[in-house]
């Protein structure tokens, strides 16, 4: 009798048992994917790209928590200090642009550091295409939730947009693996990226100065974490039936909404601490979601 | 199985479809859950390895070659090749340090409990390499070009290494090869 024909007839009559693993590992793929905004102290996170909103403590702003509150008083955005599960990012930004020369705009990478990064954090960046016409910009997001006006006031300009789309997750093992066996070097890998738009950013000029804006689909979110020392003021102001949130730190004004049906983020940047530069933020604000 | 749509799916899932991928899951589940019990010789252990290995195929997804030959099988058994034998290193790793702690001859090739109980103990004395081959051609049915895609090992090298395991097995094992005996000189 040949191997193959003994093995066959004991394999045929082995009985197999029978397992049911799909559950427990969609879960565990869920469970990485909502890791991605947040640090963890096994292995590693991922960290998109993000603004840092800096804040103080105010008279406004509940005791306990700085955040936003939705009609019934419930918060849906807070904002909190760096700590041990949530630290300041690792990464400095010449390396992140570094490697991003080895991609092409519309590809993403995930860059990891040996150094200085206890926690094994892992950063996945998208080299974004930027649109410069408004026009192009938003019919290249398909998306109702980022909806854009055709038309702008007259004195606020469009200058550049680019779209955050989904990215895969990085195989975060390998990664680690890698630099540990080039002798602890930062090595990176490129990552899917996936059709669904996630968020914008775009910039605008409002009588010659710069605005920045940040759209996001808010699932992820609800809470930002953030260096408390280095901000000087903040404070909510009405907005649309709701309130926004107001940050002041160094030169820098920042203005925070937070939507729950939908379920968006908004961040509006502008250099200068100047009064006036709170108002073009919501005129701004409200020119887009009008 | 069915190769094509197998395909189809992971196609659907490396574009973002997770459904797709739960699908992949329930129809391959236990093709590899069976070339990994009888890789790593205990239920309890493969079924943990049989989770790595799906979850490893989702954060590998970009790696499937969706215009390619469609192999999609073979893909999902050399990520489970590759995890199961790093099992089999890991395992064999921690039984020396046992062994030397306790002044014992080393088991080489597993606690392959599933194996005595089941009548394969022909399983035993093979190495993981040689195990894995008699798997995959005789249980999985796969051609040597398929395995030789997996293992990442030669079609003649297989070959050989096929003709050792059976030179192996018939001089060990004699009684099971009646009428049939081949000696090399």
């Amino acid at each position: 009798m040949s191997i193959e024909k003994l093995f066959e007839s004991k394999f045929k009559v082995t009985e197999f048992p029978e397992i049911d693993v799909k559950e427990r590992v969609m879960k565990q793929i869920s469970l990485r994917k909502d890791q991605q905004q947040y640090k963890l102290k096994t292995k590693v996170t991922v960290i998109a790209v993000s603004t840092c909103i800096f804040l103080l403590l105010t008279g406004f702003a509940s005791a306990a928590i700085i955040g936003l509150k939705n009609q019934s008083g419930q918060f849906i955005f807070s904002l909190k200090g760096y700590d041990e599960e949530n630290s300041s990012p690792t990464l400095a930004e010449e390396i992140v642009q570094e490697h991003l020369e080895k991609i092409q705009p519309g590809e993403a990478i995930a860059i990891y550091s040996p150094y200085s990064n206890p926690d094994n954090v892992v950063t996945a960046q998208e080299k974004p295409i930027y649109y410069y016409e408004l026009e192009e910009f938003r019919t290249s997001v398909l998306d109702e939730r980022f909806f854009l006006p055709a038309t702008l006031p007259d004195n606020i300009i469009f200058e550049k947009g680019l779209s955050h789309h989904k990215l895969g997750y990085p195989d975060t093992t390998d990664l680690i693996n890698q630099s540990q066996a080039n002798g602890g070097v930062i090595v990176s890998e490129k990552i899917p990226v996936y059709e669904e738009v996630q968020g914008i950013t775009m910039e605008f000029t409002i009588d010659g100065e710069k605005y920045e804006v940040f759209m996001h689909d808010g699932s992820k979110w609800h809470t930002v974490y953030t260096d408390l020392k280095k901000v000087e003021d903040t404070r909510t102001i009405p907005f649309e039936n709701s309130e926004v949130l107001l940050v002041l730190r160094d030169s820098q004004q920042e203005l925070i909404w937070k939507t729950e049906q939908p379920d968006m983020f908004y961040s509006i940047k502008a250099q200068g601490n100047e009064a006036d530069k709170e108002l073009k933020m919501m005129t701004l604000l409200r020119a887009l979601i009008n | 199985m069915e190769n094509l749509s197998l395909h189809k799916l992971l196609v659907e899932a490396k574009h973002g479809n997770d459904q797709s991928f739960a699908q992949i899951i329930t129809l391959m589940q236990q093709h590899i859950f069976r070339y990994c019990l009888l890789m790593i010789g205990n239920k309890h252990d493969a079924e943990d390895i049989v989770q790595e290995i799906f979850v490893r195929a989702y954060l590998k997804l970009h790696t499937y070659d969706e215009k390619g030959k469609g192999n999609a099988s073979g893909w999902l058994f050399t990520i489970a090749h590759r995890i199961c034998l790093n099992d089999l290193k890991k395992r064999s790793r921690w039984r020396r340090l046992l062994a030397k702690a306790a002044n014992e001859e080393v088991v080489r090739y597993g606690d392959l409990e599933f194996m005595n109980d089941n009548d394969l103990s022909l399983l035993e004395s093979l190495t993981p390499k040689q195990r894995e081959l008699v798997v995959l051609k005789v249980l999985h049915e796969m051609s040597y070009e398929e395995i030789s895609e997996i293992v990442g090992v030669s079609v003649i090298n297989l070959r050989k290494r096929f003709e050792r395991v059976r030179k192996k097995l018939q001089m060990e094992h004699a009684d099971n090869f009646k009428g049939r005996v081949n000696y090399e000189h």
